[in-house]
């Protein structure tokens, strides 16, 4: 049974990908929009050329650098990022607005290893993001392109288990490479501002994941068992405070690992109460977010996230204004695995303005299954 | 209740859903005071996050209640506790204010727990789903705050847990109560708060450097016998406990909270000021009240290490003494040791180059301190000062036992040499020196 279902699963789990990351022109994804298409440099996320790669940053940095960069595999290491700037949650790792030349090419060369070409662009953007906001900081919480950090938890290897984390304000990247599980989660990404102008010409990080999303909302807009009850104002698995000396520090992932929602209250629509092109929307939504890391680690996942099985098990609601126009605007996919939620948010800077939270996890591979 | 007034404040802050900060939803903290009979929880709920669960609940409160009214009875519709069986405790609203947290308004709600007849304080089913019964996103973070009966005592919080829609309860046993674990805790607390306060002990071994010799116009003129050393000793000692005592008292009792701040730059600066009059008297026969009255700074620091929130005043004077008892417990043997040392520490010869030379490290010490705490600019000094451990502090103190043992067995050996053909069976007691009035020429 499971050699019959196993290879097809992994053949439309290939095909899918394929149509995810082909160029335009590729094959096109099965059934629905194809929303995203990763056009460019990025690579497959494949555990050795990864860890040659990680290995070939380490060596062009200093003895100091290094010992920031090498972090045990541990609960307490890898729950420490964040959605908040560093000046709020400051971070372990190397700071990449600190590397030279070299070492920075070093690290383009290891994150276009572990990213596709749509996670790569959404790092680099994400990071544009910041610059725009970096003359707005006036509390100094650091915002700005070059506070981003680079942490190995555990040591990068084709074999044993590590896992990769980049990130700062607005992204958590966590690849686990040879864990317990295939491990892409947590994934945090966010966006302030939305859109932007920068050197001439427009941005829009989340463009593929707000756009999916509104895609998905609006379908679903027509179901009044899809509208969750509650208001949402962040993403609700998220980061937790944490209150040292008795004041609100920033959040972490303290609350890992995450209870989830169980039975059919507030989780919304059943994918199966969908009609075909509703639930294209959702394949759609949530190949939006698996697109971001390298394929080899997502492969197994979103086969087991579009097994009809799992499928059957997964519900979709959405809170707010279904064309995510306004805050408390909320979107999410909640499956046997699968757990992934999208936010419009009031923007920090510019409180008139909104902007997006994200977040994806999977109820069983967070960290590879590598941090219980 | 007194928060009439602050709410009236806070209407607009409440409507105001939304304002901006660096978390654009932060969440709620109770922070619960274990008592002998009672517990008190210190709600804090972020002033944008209870506007949607106020809005939430509108079909319940009247329009025409004023907004404070409101707060109040939407807190305790929302907070409970009950006994493991399901019998309520009795929750009274004792004060609800505004205050602003890293940027962000909160409501803050003091609430006075009791358990019904015959029930124990320390086991209770805790209810509240004030904001997070409409805010999914939201959570309440519970922590013990105190609990002598318990042994929390210190100014770090234990987490109890998180509560997040769906979960509203949390089942809470803080286990049988046992006075003597707060004191135990107060005192390990104290042992281990001056262990590692550089400053504090800095101070004090520098201000008993020239506890062995007397001033005359200005200088460290002559020498004093070992009785009145011992004598001034203990003196400079108790007038500083007198001083840390009385502000440790007044900081748990009656809340005195100057600002860090100020406090650690004073503290730097009594260290400054101990190594100037080692150098040179700058306050001979004084030293006592200088003691006391920097004691008063030293103590109000110590006080942040010592939970202000004990809701018993019985166990608030059980916490101070104990927490007063280990810092003297540290302070003594630390003395203790230096006393064969601060006896060599002459006016003249190699005692007083030593006494300058130690005055000097303290000095240098003071001033990495002074820079970083009054200008805010960390040094090479100061972040070594504030990385001692409690191992380096015992090694120090050993250290200087031992040199000072050293060179008292030193001297002895030497002073044996030269006296023993002249003085005889008497050995050198009789050419001990002896505080010789000087010969004053233009004496007025």
């Amino acid at each position: 049974m499971r050699v019959i279902h196993g290879r097809p699963m992994l053949l439309l789990a290939c095909a899918l990908i394929g149509g995810v990351t082909a160029p335009p022109g590729g094959a096109p994804a099965r059934g629905g929009p194809t929303t995203l298409k990763c056009v460019g440099p990025g690579g497959r996320g494949e555990a050795a050329a990864v860890a040659s790669a990680a290995l070939a940053f380490r060596e062009t940095l200093s003895a100091v650098a290094k010992a920031s960069l090498d972090q045990p595999l541990t609960r307490a290491v890898v729950i420490h990022w964040s959605n908040l700037p560093v000046g709020i949650v400051p971070r372990i790792g190397v700071r990449i607005g600190d590397l030279d030349a070299a070492q920075s090419a070093a690290l383009r060369t290891l994150v276009t290893t572990a990213l596709s070409a749509c996670g790569l662009s959404l790092l680099d953007e994400v990071r544009l993001a910041d610059d725009v906001l970096a003359p707005l900081d006036k509390r100094q919480i650091g915002w700005g392109s070059g506070n981003y950090y680079v942490t190995f938890a555990g040591t990068p290897s084709p074999t044993a288990p590590w896992i990769l984390a980049v990130g700062g304000h607005h992204l958590a990247y966590n690849l686990t490479f040879n864990g317990r599980e295939a491990g892409a989660t947590p994934l945090f990404f966010g966006t302030e501002p939305i859109r932007f102008e920068a050197s001439g010409s427009s941005h829009e990080p989340l463009k593929a994941q707000s756009s999916a999303m509104a895609a998905l909302a609006a379908a679903l807009a027509a179901y009044p068992k899809a509208r969750l009850s509650g208001t949402f104002t962040d993403v609700v698995k998220g980061v937790i405070a944490t209150f040292p000396d008795g004041k609100p520090g920033g959040g972490i992932d303290a609350g890992f690992p995450q209870t989830y929602p169980t039975g059919t209250a507030e989780r919304g629509i059943r994918y199966d109460a969908l009609p075909a092109a509703g639930q294209a929307r959702v394949r759609a939504a949530l190949e939006s977010y698996v697109a971001l890391p390298g394929e080899s680690l997502t492969r197994e996942l979103l086969a087991e996230y579009e097994a009809p099985s799992a499928l059957r098990e997964t519900f979709v609601g959405y809170a707010g204004a279904a064309d995510l126009s306004a805050r408390g605007s909320y979107v999410r996919i909640d499956g046997p695995r699968i757990w992934m939620e999208f936010i419009v948010q009031p923007a920090v800077a510019t409180p008139a303005d909104l902007h997006y939270h994200a977040l994806w996890r999977d109820k069983r591979s967070d960290y590879g299954g590598e941090a219980q | 209740v007194s928060g009439g007034r602050a709410l009236a404040l806070l209407a607009p802050l409440i409507l105001a859903v939304g304002t901006a900060g660096a978390h654009p939803a932060p969440n709620s903290v109770v922070n619960l005071d274990f008592g002998p009979r009672s517990v008190r929880a210190e709600l804090l709920v972020p002033a944008s996050e209870l506007a949607y669960g106020l809005a939430a609940d509108g079909a319940q409160g009247s329009a025409a209640d004023a907004d404070e009214r409101r707060v109040e009875a939407y807190l305790l519709r929302h907070v409970a506790a009950t006994t493991s069986s399901g019998e309520p405790w009795k929750m009274t609203l004792e004060s609800v204010r505004e205050r602003d947290i890293s940027g962000h308004g909160y409501v803050v709600a003091t609430i006075a727990m009791a358990p019904p007849a015959d029930h124990s304080p320390r086991c209770l089913v805790l209810f509240d789903d004030a904001v997070t019964h409409e805010v999914r996103n939201h959570y309440v973070m519970l922590l013990a705050r105190s609990d002598y009966a318990g042994g929390l005592v210190g100014d770090r919080p234990e987490l109890l847990g998180f509560l997040q829609h769906p979960q509203r309860r949390l089942v809470i046993d803080r286990g049988e109560a046992r006075p003597g674990r707060g004191f135990g805790a107060a005192y390990a607390l104290g042992v281990a708060h001056i262990a590692t306060g550089t400053d504090h002990l800095l101070f004090l071994l520098t201000l008993v450097l020239p506890a062995a010799v007397q001033a005359r116009d200005g200088r460290w003129w002559a020498r004093r016998g070992p009785k009145s050393t011992l004598g001034h000793l203990v003196a400079v000692v108790t007038a500083f406990t007198i001083g840390h005592s009385v502000a440790l008292v007044g900081a748990v009792a009656f809340g005195w909270q100057p600002a860090a701040r100020g406090v650690e730059t004073v503290i730097a600066l009594s260290v400054l000021a101990s190594a100037v009059h080692a150098w040179r008297p700058a306050f001979p026969g004084r030293e006592g009240l200088v003691a006391a009255v920097f004691g008063l700074c030293h103590g109000l620091s110590f006080a942040r290490a010592l939970s202000g929130h004990l809701i018993d005043p019985l166990d608030a004077a059980g916490a101070i003494l104990g927490f007063n008892l280990g810092i003297e417990s540290v302070q003594l043997l630390i003395i203790a040791a230096s006393i064969p040392l601060a006896m060599r520490l002459t006016p003249k010869g190699a005692g007083a180059a030593a006494r300058q030379l130690l005055a000097v490290l303290a000095g240098v010490a003071a001033a990495g301190w002074v820079v970083d705490r009054a200008f805010g600019i960390p040094n090479l000094i100061s972040s070594a000062l504030d990385e001692m451990t409690a191992a380096t502090t015992l090694a120090a103190g050993a250290i200087l036992l031992l040199v000072g043992t050293a060179w008292a067995c030193v001297t002895a050996w030497r002073g044996r040499q030269l006296c023993v053909p002249q003085a005889g069976a008497t050995g050198c007691a009789g050419l001990d020196v002896r505080p010789i009035a000087p010969i004053r020429i233009h004496d007025s």
